[in-house]
């Protein structure tokens, strides 16, 4: 029994040593739509990522319900019910791989292009960012500006509110990961 | 034999953990907190334990006219009304502020609610409760002057009247909450010998969402000590959000006039199932005056 244990414990020590995911919470997320009449901006401080140094694969996760919106717990409210539907689908994700053939592990700056799943609102769309990751003695700072369409992700926008809600949002991230 | 198959378990179970690199990468699911179980800081009478987000005021205009039972000769007792004008003021995430004044007694009142708890949803252990202080004092300009007409002697602080309420709600579903809300009136000094300075009551409060824009809301309160020689009932209101905006409107049928929990806990002595019933509403008007976020802007 003990000696199965052992084997069971050493291969599992073994394998976790291979892998090198960095990992990180609390990262910025900041959303800006510009419409004719109004322009919306939120933030949030709740952005979840892990990234494999070794595989340059990575997963983001950001919760919906985290975010802050420049007019208050109204505007969040119509957010959250009425075009995220957050009880249904409470996180927005981004699943891929760092497609550069870069070494992770060495200090540097470095432009990547990433090509993933995004995924909101339970629909999947794949989508390809340019991304900057910051090596630095162990941590890494990962930093991103990329578009989003809320008809790519099946958001309609009430015509009533068609001028206020701008239908391209940009997203602007941030995240420090470590070992 | 056993220890075998227990190895042969954790294996598995090891090579399912391996089977996808990405594994490595997954989240546990996060606790998700419910900030607004309601649909305004105000039920019908009581407080909700909807907390104000930081930098909002909020204006109410609420009226309660007469009962409906009074006949055509006073239109059904639209002819009177009692108004309370109010402002709230969201200071940081768990604190609110508001003051008031209402023309019944010619009350000034005064409040705070304090967040102690945030109910979450999730997958994780939970708070299954949203659990909301509230306090007030209030203080009535009529009283006060009659008081004087008595007695020389009488001073501010005789008139003052404090409530302590714990509000505790449950979101059922997005569409249904409950509320809970024992709570104490202190008055300093009280109208008739006999009198309890301090009554105690138990309130219940629902909402059932409609539609995005229409609540249907129920508010009731029990009040346990009633002063036994006057005819007091439990106030009780049942009515309707709609949401437009910025704006709520409320319209709601009531038994109760007073406005604040003063009046309606320890005033009311109109009998609902006799049809004292008032039609009341409250227009509530939101405005955002230190916006969280910068960058936003309004055209």
């Amino acid at each position: 029994m003990k000696k199965y244990v052992l084997v069971f414990l050493i291969t599992t020590l073994y394998l976790q040593g291979y892998s090198q995911v960095y990992s990180g919470k609390n990262g910025s997320v900041n959303l800006l739509g510009k419409a004719p009449k109004e322009t919306i901006t939120a933030k949030s401080k709740a952005l979840m990522g892990k990234l494999d140094a070794a595989s340059r694969e990575f997963n983001f996760r950001q919760n919906l319900s985290q975010f802050a919106f420049s007019q208050g717990d109204m505007q969040k409210k119509d957010a959250e019910e009425m075009y995220w539907q957050t009880d249904k689908y409470p996180y927005a994700d981004f699943q891929g791989k760092i497609i550069n053939s870069i070494d992770l592990s060495k200090n540097g700056t470095y432009d990547v292009t990433a090509i993933g799943s995004f995924r909101m609102h339970g629909v999947v769309k794949e989508l390809k960012i340019p991304a900057q990751v910051q090596v630095k003695d162990g941590t890494m700072e990962v930093s991103s500006t990329f578009n989003i369409f809320l008809s790519d992700f099946d958001i309609e926008i009430p015509r009533l509110v068609a001028l206020k809600v701008a239908e391209e949002f940009q997203a602007s991230i941030s995240l420090t990961l470590t070992r | 034999m056993k220890p075998l198959i227990f190895f042969l378990l954790l294996a598995c179970l090891s090579s399912i953990g391996r089977a996808q690199v990405t594994d490595d990468l997954n989240f546990e699911e996060e606790n998700i907190p419910i900030r607004n179980a309601f649909n305004s800081s105000y039920i019908i009478n009581s407080q909700s334990t909807n907390i104000l987000s930081p930098g909002r005021l909020n204006m109410l205009i609420s009226h309660r006219f007469g009962t409906l039972n009074q006949g055509p000769f006073h239109f059904f007792g639209l002819d009177y009304g009692a108004m309370r004008l109010g402002f709230e003021y969201g200071i940081n995430q768990r604190l609110t502020v508001g003051l008031g004044r209402s023309s019944v007694g010619k009350n000034f009142d005064t409040f705070f609610k304090y967040r102690l708890l945030t109910q979450t949803r999730g997958s994780n252990p939970q708070m299954p409760f949203s659990v909301v202080w509230f306090s007030s004092a209030a203080f009535s300009s009529v009283e006060l002057r009659n008081r004087n007409l008595l007695d020389e002697g009488s001073r501010f602080s005789d008139c003052l009247v404090y409530t302590h309420q714990v509000l505790i709600s449950h979101q059922f579903s997005s569409k249904f909450s409950l509320q809970l809300t024992p709570s104490l009136v202190h008055r300093n000094i009280v109208k008739f010998s006999g009198e309890n300075n301090d009554v105690f009551s138990l309130g219940l409060g629902g909402r059932w969402k409609v539609s995005r824009r229409m609540h249907l809301l129920a508010d009731y309160a029990y009040v346990f000590n009633h002063h036994s020689e006057q005819k007091l009932t439990n106030p009780l209101a049942i009515g309707i959000d709609i949401v437009a905006g910025g704006h709520v409107f409320q319209l709601h049928l009531n038994n109760a006039l007073g406005m604040i929990e003063k009046e309606f806990l320890t005033t009311t002595d109109d009998d609902f199932l006799k049809g004292d019933i008032r039609i009341g509403f409250t227009i509530l008007r939101s405005f955002m005056l230190a916006p969280e976020v910068k960058g936003g802007k309004i055209y």
